[in-house]
């Protein structure tokens, strides 16, 4: 096999790829479905709808991810989520889609891919502390008087929570994968 | 999509999906106006009742009560005076619920023979024949997960060491198991994702009725939108 086939095979999508991550990023929205009740509480508490979902979304997302292991997984991922997304406000597509891509391009200069853990843990699991801060940003960009929740100590509470449970998920997305191979495995010896 | 909130005689698919979105759109423009969004929502639902939509509107009903009131009950204790701020999230997320109506009232089948007629990316058609099956699968494997712990007489159900067990990891299985066998069973039936020719033998019919209501829908959306927004300013 030469050496443009195999770059090809990293980059080329398998029916199998294809159902996998749609299925994972519709089950993410799926359970993610909690996060218009949390709506009412966005004038008062800054990033909770992000605390509310980062846990079920990095958790598919890191199943899927780990188990295609192909660059741009994550972007097609969040870019899924980001359509529906757009119906309820164009700018919280903005802020899934833009990290995805800024995270793509650190994954594939620093890790060039999803094939260690570690690089999994640490692309996915920073999607959402960094959907947080894009949201700061656009708050602050359109002159939005919520930009100023974030002095409230709450928000330091939200913000170090979407951190810890976001890692939490994407290391329990892992585990689960590692698992179900290692069974796998197990079997086709017998 | 659920079989049983199918229309009995839908319309064309792609003007189903486009009709979705219309009236989302529609509906974001008209959300501060909040008699002509009422107005534009209760007629459209009736419309969608009378003309053959009858499952999809009584499956969509529930979540518009429940969101409906989820938005309005939080903010209307908070400030009743402020009742004007809470409709318009309200007519958001109900226009949203209305929306929907049209798509779930689609055949999955005749979606994908609709896309491969006007030859769009067979990575899409796949895409959106999974989400049209998703749902009903999900809910099946949730049931089977239950089933399971139940028969195991797991009393401890809230621990979660037990729920990671008996629920999480059976769950994530399925699922990937689901999509495997989705995967097969796709590429057996000639699907595949490189530039292959391929026949279609069978086409959704664009009717005479299909056009007439998707034109009846948009020009109400835009006769109401255009009325809206000349009260609002």
């Amino acid at each position: 096999m030469g050496k443009s086939t195999k770059k090809n095979n990293k980059f080329k999508y398998t029916v199998k790829d294809v159902v996998l991550i749609s299925l994972m990023s519709l089950a993410a929205l799926a359970f993610s479905g909690v996060m218009p009740l949390t709506l009412p509480l966005v004038s008062t508490l800054f990033g909770i709808t992000h605390l509310v979902t980062c846990v079920q979304a990095n958790f598919f997302f890191t199943i899927a991810i780990y188990k295609v292991k192909k660059p741009f997984a994550l972007l097609i991922m969040s870019s899924i989520m980001g359509l529906i997304m757009i119906s309820m406000h164009p700018i919280m597509a903005i802020i899934f889609v833009g990290p995805a891509l800024i995270l793509e391009f650190l994954n594939y200069t620093f890790f060039s891919g999803y094939k260690e853990k570690l690089a999994t843990i640490a692309t996915v699991g920073a999607l959402f502390p960094a959907s947080l801060l894009f949201f700061y940003l656009a708050l602050l960009i359109i002159n939005d008087n919520k930009a100023s929740l974030i002095n409230n100590w709450p928000a330091i509470v939200i913000i170090c929570g979407v951190i810890v449970l976001s890692y939490l998920a994407s290391f329990l997305g892992v585990k689960i994968v590692d698992e179900i191979t290692r069974v796998k495995k197990r079997r086709t010896k017998l | 999509m659920n079989q049983c909130l199918q229309a009995r005689k839908p319309i064309y698919p792609l003007f189903a999906i486009h009709l979705s979105i219309t009236i989302l759109v529609f509906g974001m423009l008209l959300a501060k106006t909040n008699r002509y969004i009422s107005y534009f929502l209760l007629s459209l639902f009736l419309l969608f009742f009378v003309i053959g939509y009858h499952k999809a509107c009584l499956g969509v009903l529930p979540f518009m009560l429940i969101l409906g009131l989820a938005f309005i009950l939080p903010k209307l204790l908070k400030s009743p005076i402020e009742i004007d701020k809470t409709l318009t999230s309200s007519a958001r997320i109900l226009s949203f619920t209305v929306s929907v109506i049209p798509t779930l009232g689609i055949i999955p089948i005749d979606l994908v023979r609709a896309m491969r007629e006007l030859k769009l990316s067979k990575k899409l058609i796949l895409a959106s024949l999974i989400i049209f099956n998703f749902f009903p699968l999900v809910r099946g494997e949730i049931k089977n997960c239950r089933l399971a712990v139940k028969t195991r007489a797991t009393k401890k159900y809230t621990s979660p060491n037990i729920l990671y067990r008996a629920y999480l990891i059976p769950f994530i299985t399925n699922l990937i198991r689901i999509s495997e066998v989705i995967s097969m069973s796709v590429e057996t039936r000639g699907f595949s994702l490189s530039k292959t020719k391929d026949t279609i033998y069978k086409f959704p019919r664009l009717g005479f009725k299909d056009l007439l209501i998707y034109l009846f829908f948009l020009i109400e959306g835009v006769v109401v939108v255009l009325y809206g927004h000349g009260s609002f300013n």
